[in-house]
């Protein structure tokens, strides 16, 4: 089949991929330079572009370019808000020829509505227009987590569509992605705001289960209990399982943050109360700022003038995205008090630098040991796996005192003590 | 030399004597259908808009008013106000007030001395703060940031920023929205101590705002303040550095008190208590509304007082509602003046011009310290006008009491985009609503029975008498910046009227007296003196003694 991929997002970059892959012609239309996701910052995905490149299967072109008429099938993965999105489908509508039936696959994740409104847009516009050839909307929400990408898209846990069951359209999908219907673990067509809920509610549970870990993290501590004990007990537990539940620095992510908030939006909206999801939210917020807290109240509140190195700065390990990432809450804590800040992250330092650039308190390290040098304090907000062993006799003689503030609870607080740190992590380690 | 003579005995004042006998005998109905009066008394600065055709004067009495005006020279004295010179008499000193709403690039020079750059310094300090609280920069014990401030403060530490601030709401910006600001004054607690039980101290903010830092009722909220921050964390040094900011002219004290150097905001002795809103005492409004509209505030103000020093009497917004508030106190007798804003906004404007006029001129010595032998400052109060219709409008309408009032509401409201479309209308008709009313009610008590449809047979008790005078003060909206304008005209009017009066307004010490005796009744009632007071003073007192006994045995 020919189809044409608007947007730059991960979601657009592997759907491309994969459906290239296996054997579409895939014509791709991006903002170029600025991507919103880079695609080499995901495993094998920019091999597997080259390569159906190579092949002539996948053409890249430019959100700028005109678009070509005689592509009926249009996978929408923008990061653009709705009206963007209707702006986009206004174009194709214009350029395209009344041949075939026109078909959107919507991949961008929009507030609960949206798909139903892009339908009717879509409708209106054809009919003012006059034309007659027919035009659907089909949902398509992606799961793909990144790091993980290209095997979620194409073994999916649940394929999920949206649109009018049995029509042409469907059908039309379910053709498209016959290749992984056939590994999808589950397979739901339903309509469109049915799909839209499951979206939300997937990513509102995961949040609900980390605040929840978070908020009996805090709990731990002041008991003097491990949370590491405590998630291992309820992992076991086979209705709670282990997923999302590690205790931690808050959760962040280009989508997962904005997601919720539209959510808890919708929630406001339609059913007049703030109730779970909120709290979610507001434990979260607390939770970025716990490790800034943490140091403050080691340092009494004074804090001007103190040299803090810090471990990691990506929003997670594999990635050199720095969205919604507690560094930023913590960077800003830190400065406003007069700190000056030593980072270190393997993947994440140019888009530091980009953002921050030259902040006098802000000092890109090289190296994760470079970072310690002469520091007050080491802070972790990253679990990198370089991370997890490193010289402590040095990192000792590096800083000018042996304190560690964990945000991913890498190290084991009895072995710190030995190694003669003061150690604090998140529900477990010394309580401050 | 007009300061020598009495003003009683002046010819422009016994001019105006001899009008206001003929007035007595007139109905305010009588005047009400002259459009060239109309015109004539109808005056505007900026967005404001003055009416005093609802006055019972006409243009012969205020062109009388005007020659008075020039006979106790106040162009002079408006001048030496804004100039810094010691109008203060009794306290030897400045008042100041404009000289806060100076722009940076301004000079005033008092005492060989630019005042305008520590007044910036001081402004620059405030948005310091504001910054810091309002980007969640500025932390508590426990690292959380502030999410609740506390103003303690008494009289003009307080009534004037509680009012802006009450005034303001719809001006609160996206980073100060999750920001509670609260006031607390009474002595006895009540406000704190419900306050207290709805706050977490490792989120609250106390800001301790007093001109002296001698304040027993600033003072004893603030010691029950701190003695609640250190149950949290007994430490003091942490506590008040991170939860509490002075505001006074006494940089010493505050330091005595514990709070560093940081945390402080300097006036100066040039500003009244009841003037300073617009100096870093207004720091909980800043907090509040964001420091733009902080500075839109004093921006606003700063018209009001080019307005007042340069604008001809005749045209001069604050002189004419001076010299009508003289007219109507002193010469027409009229003892009781009411406030009343058509705009829920305000509801706390009246109680701050009770401090601001009645603070100001409830005088009864001339600046030569001579009693003098006509009436001053009228007793004023006020409440929104259509709340104050279901309460003292009876008593306006068809009691025995002549009482003057100021109108005051703004032509447009609700025309920011944050309403819905349909709450936007029915708020909007809703304004509308209280505009009517306020028109009404104006025109009820200028005209009486004459507006309504009474006749030979309405019996007694359904007339009414009218011939009660009003001001009508619109503004075409009410924003920081007309809110700054509204209040410098009432302070300048109560300069005005105490130029006229030959008083003067920025001295207090009839409170000074209270501040004083209450010390000595402390040590009586504690049982730790043994004065001898009144006889009913001393049979309370034994009261008083003999229950707590009863309590404690």
């Amino acid at each position: 089949m020919r189809l044409c991929v608007h947007g730059d997002s991960l979601f657009a970059w592997v759907s491309a991929a994969k459906l290239a892959e296996t054997g579409n012609q895939v014509l791709m239309r991006t903002s170029g330079i600025n991507n919103s996701f880079d695609p080499s910052r995901e495993p094998n995905l920019h091999t597997l572009l080259t390569e159906q490149e190579l092949a002539k299967r996948l053409q890249m072109g430019s959100l700028a370019d005109e678009i070509p008429s005689s592509i009926y099938i249009h996978l929408i993965a923008v990061d653009l808000a709705i009206d963007g999105v209707e702006g986009l489908i206004a174009d194709v509508i214009k350029q395209v020829d009344d041949k075939s039936p026109l078909l959107f696959l919507v991949l961008s994740t929009l507030p609960i509505g949206s798909f139903d409104r892009l339908q009717l847009f879509a409708e209106q516009l054809m009919s003012q227009q006059g034309r007659t050839q027919g035009v659907s909307v089909v949902g398509l929400p992606l799961f793909c987590r990144e790091g993980t990408a290209l095997v979620d898209f194409s073994k999916p846990e649940n394929l999920l569509i949206s649109g009018e069951n049995g029509s042409a359209a469907i059908t039309h999908t379910m053709e498209l992605m016959r290749p992984f219907v056939r590994q999808a673990s589950h397979i739901m067509i339903v309509p469109h705001t049915t799909a839209e809920l499951i979206k939300m509610g997937v990513n509102a549970m995961l949040a609900t289960r980390i605040s929840f870990i978070n908020e009996m993290a805090s709990l731990s501590e002041k008991l003097g209990v491990d949370i590491e004990l405590v998630r291992e007990g309820l992992a076991a537990d086979p209705r709670i399982g282990s997923g999302y539940l590690q205790a931690g620095c808050g959760f962040g992510g280009p989508s997962f943050s904005d997601d919720l908030l539209s959510y808890a939006k919708t929630l406001r909206e339609e059913i007049d109360t703030s109730g779970l999801i909120d709290a979610v939210l507001a434990i979260n917020e607390s939770q970025r700022e716990i490790l800034f807290r943490k140091v403050w109240r080691f340092f009494h509140g004074k804090l001007a003038g103190k040299k803090i190195a810090i471990w990691g700065a990506a929003f997670k390990a594999g990635t050199a995205s720095l969205e919604n990432s507690v560094v930023h809450p913590l960077l800003q804590a830190l400065w406003a008090q007069g700190c000056i800040t030593q980072v270190f992250d393997p993947l994440a330092s140019e888009a530091l630098y980009a953002q921050y650039g030259a902040h006098p308190l802000l000092v890109i390290s090289k190296t994760a040991e470079e970072a310690t040098q002469q520091a007050d304090a080491l802070v972790l907000v990253t679990a990198w796996d370089e991370f997890w062993s490193p010289d402590f006799e040095q990192l000792k003689k590096n800083l000018n005192q042996a304190v560690v503030f964990d945000g991913r609870n890498m190290y084991e607080p009895d072995f710190m003590l030995e190694q003669g740190f003061r150690y604090f992590a998140i529900g477990r380690g010394e309580s401050i | 030399m007009s300061h020598l003579t009495p003003r009683s005995e002046l010819p422009e004042w016994c001019f105006l004597q001899g009008k206001a006998k003929a007035m007595q005998h007139t109905h305010l109905r009588d005047l009400a259908h002259d459009v060239t009066r109309n015109e004539a008394l109808t005056f505007r600065a900026g967005s404001m808009l003055l009416d005093i055709s609802k006055q019972k004067l006409d243009v012969s009495i205020l062109q009388g008013l005007m020659r008075l005006a020039e006979a106790v020279n106040l162009p002079q004295a408006i001048q030496n106000l804004v100039d810094g010179e010691l109008v203060n008499n009794t306290e030897n000193r400045p008042a100041l007030h404009s000289a806060l709403r100076l722009p940076k690039d301004a000079t005033l020079i008092v005492n060989g001395q630019d005042v305008v750059p520590a007044v910036h310094e001081s402004l620059a300090r405030m948005r310091s703060i504001v910054s810091r609280v309002h980007s969640r920069q500025w932390r508590g014990f426990s690292g959380r940031a502030i999410t609740d401030v506390v103003n303690i403060g008494v009289g003009g530490s307080d009534l004037g920023p509680f009012m802006a601030c009450q005034a303001l709401n719809e001006f609160v910006p996206e980073e100060a929205a999750r920001l509670h600001v609260h006031f607390v004054s009474s002595i006895d607690g009540t406000q704190l101590s419900d306050l207290l039980g709805t706050l977490r101290p490792e989120t609250t903010l106390f800001i301790i705002s007093s001109k002296s830092f001698t304040t027993i009722d600033t003072l004893s909220n603030a010691h029950t303040a701190l003695q609640w921050m250190l149950k949290a964390v007994n430490d003091q040094e942490l506590i008040v550095a991170h939860h509490f900011i002075g505001i006074s002219t006494q940089p010493q004290k505050m330091l005595a008190w514990g709070i560093p150097e940081k945390n402080q905001i300097l006036f100066w002795e040039w500003v009244g208590g009841r003037f300073s809103l617009w100096s870093g005492i207004g720091l909980p409004i800043a907090l509040k509304v964001g420091m733009a509209n902080f500075e839109a505030m004093l921006a606003g103000a700063h018209f009001m007082d080019n307005e007042f020093s340069q604008k001809p009497l005749a045209q001069n917004l604050p002189v004419l509602l001076g010299l009508v508030g003289v007219w109507n106190a002193t010469f027409l007798d009229i003892r009781a003046h009411s406030v009343l804003p058509y705009d829920g906004r305000l509801k706390y404007f009246p109680s701050y011009l009770s401090q601001l006029e009645m603070e100001s001129n409830g005088k009864s010595v001339d600046k030569q310290g001579v009693v003098l032998d006509y009436t001053t400052c009228p007793v004023l109060w006020g409440e929104v006008g259509p709340n104050a219709q279901h309460a003292f409008y009876q008593l306006l309408h068809q009691g025995t009491q002549a009482v003057s009032c100021d109108f005051i509401a703004p032509i447009q409201r609700y025309t920011g985009g944050i309403y819905s479309a349909e709450a936007q209308k029915s708020l909007q008709s809703q304004h509308q609503l209280a505009l009517a009313n306020c028109l009404a009610q104006s025109r009820v008590l200028m005209l009486g029975d004459a507006s309504t449809d009474s006749d030979a047979n309405t019996p007694n008790f359904k007339r009414y008498r009218g011939n009660q005078p009003s001001t009508t003060l619109l503004l075409d909206e009410l924003s920081p910046y007309t809110l700054g304008a509204l209040v410098a005209l009432y302070e300048h009017k109560v300069f005005v009227m105490s130029v006229i009066w030959d008083i003067n307004p920025f001295d207090q010490w009839g409170v000074e007296l209270g501040k004083k005796i209450a010390d000595k009744m402390s040590l009586a009632l504690a049982g730790q003196t043994e004065v001898a007071f009144d006889a009913s003073t001393m049979h309370l007192l034994d009261i008083i003694s003999k229950a707590n006994k009863g309590v404690t045995s």
